[in-house]
């Protein structure tokens, strides 16, 4: 009996060294492409990852490109946000179970293509390339790889404003509109705080850094430089923990875990503001229903007069898997539905998903009156910032680096660490876990 | 020194405080009679006194556990508006039709718990069979490679689940079985944790019984069938309930294999109501104060096996 | 005679030689049975045999072959121990490793404790409805996270939770639960114990039914009083089964993820971030499974160790 273990063991390593041999790794041929097709020629059956809205705008439109496409069929799923990317993690790691046709968000894009370049369809072998000028320049610079590569189709983008309640504005006597820098803001949440008792801000401090993504890309920086150098050190950056950190020590910040806890901070009444990205909108029209005609929505505040004041928060993507026995069919329907302005419009909409193909802001959508604004047109302020919007790099190792980030933040508004010092320890941190070069 | 069995008849109520059952709702057994006097009387208000305060901890402990849980119930006759509101509803509302009517409409739910009971069903069947076989072939027979196999149940339990399942699913699509009931049910049915459970069962069975039957010339199956598995009834009450949750709240695997709407089991479908900007908790509410309902049926079945698994009486039977 | 000692003369009578040591007996020799034995063995092994040599040698093999490899240019490439030397020097790994130890010596016992004691009143006949209160400690365990999260969430918010306004009317101090290092510890193990003290409870309920009736009689004779019983009789009687639940537990401790992901999400400043959870954010969220498959080896051998120390101590068996 005692010497079973070793046998065992030895088993164990012999199966080991033998599956090691056998591990080959499938690397997708390079393929003659077709990309012209005609539409009532192109056949396949294409299986779609989306999650919630966006999969819910992909199921409308999928009728259409059907009556376009008789010979593609197309088959969308609405699976959990996580779920997608669980499913498509272990997919891709085990090269099989894939769909055609996959939803990815901004940030996440660049984790997924580094660790497998040859996953995805480079859609620019399709013609995706032309398209270029038709979207949203930041938006573009996500999906296009070092040699002019197309990954993915750019889908929605997140224009971020300040939402606030007006009624608690007029009751505390606060002009929006004179709200022009994040010292203005501060100000204006103290008498709110004063006059209302209700918190100007709701931020999830131990458990997600959105405020401080989207303040950092309003001064043209964020975790990593356009060369991938960690910049997490960066006075714009510093800057935006200590704007941060000062309005959570004038204890106008309500600190609220998750989307849940957003939520119920908002239906509560709770909170005064919620500076966020534009399909907050959705949010709000769907899930707090009775605060309608309560909301406004001004441009974020900026960090000195005149400064800019736009930024994006989250956006996703469509990409077509490597994986698909149809790929032009797949990026057909990509094409049908990210780049067409009818559309996307449509998606706003029905489905508060932003545009970032650029023609569709001359959809009347754009210029509508939104009941639950008090009639105001807001996707027209939002519109409007597109172009300011500074582009950013997230890199491969967004993911790990938020993790870092939070855990900066949370030391930063809820322990009070200086926030120089702190940012200077999480970016020796990245540096380590990533091996990337601290910015000088 | 030596205890004989007649000494106290397994069956008979006995009045250890701390092994033997009375009926359901039934009262406690009295203290013995005859022993009246001061001594016997105190001796009786301490143990009253004993017992009140018993009842009043098992009430405290309980009202903690369940306030989560009613919190759930309530919810689920809320919109997702109403379950955040500040402060929380603690009275139910009237929306657990309209949640449960969304709730099938976005998810199929009926079908969701029809695939859920199906494959924790036949999960915890063909589980039981495998774990207490597998059990009782490691507590109570030697035989070349039992280390071996002792090692094996503990090693596909130690290696954590979330890195087994990228090779696991490539097995599986090599198969064919994506998108399966057996693809969910097979891979994780001869559970570690069930084997070990029934393991350690069997090694309190006395060896003495085991050979008697032998002598008597029973088979090696009936001895287990007829003999030694009536004996360890609570643990199977406690196998098949650990087997049907475990399969019952089983998330990733089932997320994985399961690909379609038409496949999904209650937390995978629940899940997939969590996207980035919507959420409809008052569905997701509902959904799980509803999935309580079959898992607390068959906890209520098994947990009577508690009361009737004295040892000795299942043998002399 | 002492109490102890017919106590344990009456185990060895009722239950063999299980409880004290499980091999110290050979079968009877001169028979021919041995080998038959044997065969009967593999017999009722074999369906689990089977089954996992179809679904897990393969996956458990890979991973271990995972564990070795990093991923270069889209590729996985062999770089030796590189991953397992990184575990130690890499800080977030140390972090999630004290985390995950803690609860293991914290919580588990007092779990395990809070389960036996639940066990034993709701086995006994001097409580009333028991049925309803087993149900009642059993029922967190079958609740579904998504739920779950979100209720634990708002009781233990800091200005609008039921748990800090209840203890505000009290008088007592409100902690920021789910925003300090120590209170989002504390509020994690709680929430564990909620959830698994039921369980086990159910387990140890099925060991406490199989003691037999015989030696709480016996003992009673000889003027044992009730601790004395549950101290003598109860306790070795279970060894198996709390061997068992202290096995469960430190494997299910080790391996923690499902509270702490969606309770704090490892926070705050990775107060809470258990080996699973890094392990879970490096292979599905950073796409490095060489680095999470070797987290996994780590614990396997942590769980190995701890396991054999448990076989050795609570057991008082001897692991193959």
């Amino acid at each position: 009996m005692h010497r079973t273990p070793i046998r065992w063991l030895v088993l164990l390593a012999s199966l080991a060294l033998l599956v090691a041999a056998c591990a080959e790794d499938d690397v997708a041929d390079d393929e003659e492409v077709a990309a012209d097709t005609p539409a009532d020629e192109l056949e396949g059956e294409l299986e779609v990852w989306g999650w919630n809205v966006a999969a819910g705008s992909l199921d409308d439109l999928s009728e259409e490109f059907e009556e376009e496409y008789p010979g593609v069929e197309v088959d969308v799923r609405d699976i959990g946000r996580l779920d997608v990317y669980d499913r498509l993690t272990v997919g891709l790691e085990a090269g099989e179970g894939l769909p055609d046709v996959v939803q990815l968000e901004t940030d996440r894009l660049a984790t997924f293509i580094n660790a497998h370049p040859d996953g995805f369809v480079d859609l620019a072998e399709y013609g995706a390339a032309e398209l270029e000028d038709d979207f949203d320049p930041a938006m573009w610079g996500e999906v296009e790889g070092p040699g002019g590569e197309v990954y993915a189709m750019p889908w929605d983008s997140g224009p971020a404003g300040v939402f606030y309640r007006t009624d608690y504005f007029e009751e505390a006597g606060v002009d929006a509109d004179a709200i022009e820098t994040w010292d203005d803001f501060a100000e204006a949440g103290e008498q709110i705080r004063d006059e209302v008792g209700v918190d100007m801000l709701s931020v999830d401090m131990p458990g997600d850094d959105a405020e401080f993504r989207m303040l950092t890309q309003q001064q043209g920086s964020f975790y990593f430089d356009e060369d991938g150098d960690i910049a997490v050190t960066s006075d714009e950056a510093v800057r935006t923990m200590e704007t941060l950190q000062d309005m959570a020590d004038r204890d106008i910040v309500s600190n609220d875990a998750d989307w849940d806890g957003l939520v119920s901070a908002t239906s509560g009444g709770d909170i005064a503001t919620v500076p966020f990205g534009v399909w907050w909108t959705g949010t709000l029209e769907e899930e707090v229903p009775d605060q309608s005609g309560d909301w406004g929505v001004f441009e974020l505040p900026a960090f000195e007069e005149g400064g800019n004041r736009a930024s994006n928060l989250g956006g996703s993507n469509l990409a077509v898997v490597a994986d698909t026995d149809y790929p032009e069919a797949a990026y057909r329907f990509a094409e049908f539905t990210m780049a067409d302005p009818e559309n996307q419009a449509f998606g706003l909409d029905e489905w508060g998903l932003f545009p970032g193909y650029l023609p569709s802001f001359d959809e009347p959508v754009f210029s509508e009156p939104r009941e639950y604004f008090g009639d105001e047109p807001i996707y027209e302020t939002f519109a409007e910032t597109v172009e300011d919007i500074p582009p950013v790099n997230y890199t491969e190792d967004f993911a790990e680096t938020q993790e870092i980030m939070i855990d900066a933040q949370s030391d930063i508004l809820l322990e009070g660490a200086d926030p120089a010092e702190r940012l200077e320890e999480a970016a020796e941190l990245i540096s380590n876990q990533t091996g990337r070069q601290i910015a000088e | 020194m030596s205890v004989s069995s007649d000494r106290a008849e397994p069956d008979q109520p006995g009045r250890a405080e701390t092994s033997v059952e009375t009926p359901e709702g039934a009262p406690p057994p009295a203290p013995p009679p005859g022993d009246a006097g001061a001594a016997g009387r105190r001796a009786i208000l301490k143990r009253r006194v004993g017992q009140i305060a018993m009842h009043v901890l098992l009430v405290i402990g309980a009202l903690v556990t369940l306030v989560p849980f009613l919190w759930i119930v309530i919810a689920s006759t809320h919109p997702t508006s109403g379950i955040f509101s500040r402060p929380p509803n603690l009275l139910p509302g009237d929306f657990l039709v309209q949640n449960l009517v969304n709730l099938q409409a976005m998810t199929g739910f009926a079908r969701v718990v029809f695939n859920s009971v199906l494959i924790a069903g036949t999960f915890t069947i063909i589980g039981v069979v495998v774990c207490s076989m597998a059990g009782y072939g490691l507590a109570k027979h030697r035989f070349r490679g039992r280390g071996v196999m002792l090692g094996t149940v503990l090693l596909t339990i130690m290696v954590p689940y979330h890195v087994l399942t990228v090779p696991l699913f490539q097995l599986m699509s090599e198969i064919g079985w994506i998108n399966t009931y057996q693809a969910a049910i097979l891979p994780f049915v001869a559970n570690a944790f069930g084997i070990f459970l029934m393991r350690q069962s069997f090694l309190s069975f006395p060896d003495e019984l085991i050979e008697a039957a032998r002598v008597d010339g029973a088979g090696e199956l009936r001895i287990f069938y007829r003999i030694v598995l009536p004996a360890v009834r609570p643990s199977l009450a406690a196998l098949v309930i650990w087997l049907f949750i475990f399969q019952w709240n089983n998330f990733l695997w089932p997320l994985l294999v399961l690909t379609t709407r038409e496949m999904y089991t209650i937390p995978v479908a629940l899940s997939s109501l969590i996207g980035l900007s919507r959420i409809d908790y008052g569905a997701i509410m509902t959904g799980t104060a509803i999935a309580v309902i079959p898992v607390m049926i068959v906890f209520l079945f098994f947990q009577r096996q508690f009361i009737s698994g004295l040892l000795g009486g299942s043998v002399r039977g | 005679m002492t109490l102890a000692s017919s106590a344990r003369a009456v185990a060895g009578r009722v239950v063999g030689r299980s409880g004290e040591d499980p091999k110290g007996s050979s079968p009877p020799a001169g028979r021919p049975r041995r080998r038959l034995r044997g065969r009967a063995g593999w017999f009722f092994v074999a369906p689990a045999a089977i089954l996992f040599l179809t679904f897990f040698l393969y996956p458990i093999v890979a991973t271990f072959v995972m564990s070795l490899q990093t991923r270069e240019m889209g590729q996985m490439v062999f770089v030796g121990l590189d991953n397992y030397e990184r575990l130690l020097t890499d800080p977030v790994f140390h972090t999630a490793l004290f985390n995950t130890l803690l609860v293991l010596f914290v919580q588990v016992p007092i779990m395990l404790v809070l389960a036996l004691l639940l066990a034993v009143l709701l086995n006994s006949a001097l409580v009333k409805a028991r049925g309803g209160f087993r149900v009642i400690y059993f029922l967190p365990a079958v609740t579904s996270l998504v739920a779950y999260a979100i209720v634990f969430r708002i009781l233990l918010h800091t200005d609008a939770g039921l748990i800090n306004q209840f203890l505000g009317t009290l008088g007592l101090a409100e902690p920021d639960w789910l925003n300090r290092t120590w209170s989002s510890r504390v509020a994690l193990m709680a929430s564990i114990t909620w959830r698994w003290t039921g369980f086990n409870m159910v387990i140890m309920l099925a060991g406490l039914q199989a003691i037999s009736n015989d030696l709480y009689e016996a003992a009673k004779v000889d003027g044992a009083g009730p601790v004395d019983r549950f101290l003598r009789i109860t306790i070795p009687m279970m060894r198996p089964i709390l061997l068992f639940a202290a096995v469960l537990s430190t494997i299910g401790t080790l391996q923690l993820f499902d509270e702490p992901f969606i309770l704090t999400g490892g926070g705050p400043s990775n107060a809470t971030l258990t080996l699973v959870y890094y392990l879970y954010q490096q292979g599905f969220q950073s796409l490095n499974f060489g680095y999470a498959s070797a987290i996994a080896w780590f614990i396997v051998l942590l769980v190995a160790v701890l396991a054999f120390i448990q076989f050795k101590t609570i057991g008082r068996e001897d692991p193959t």
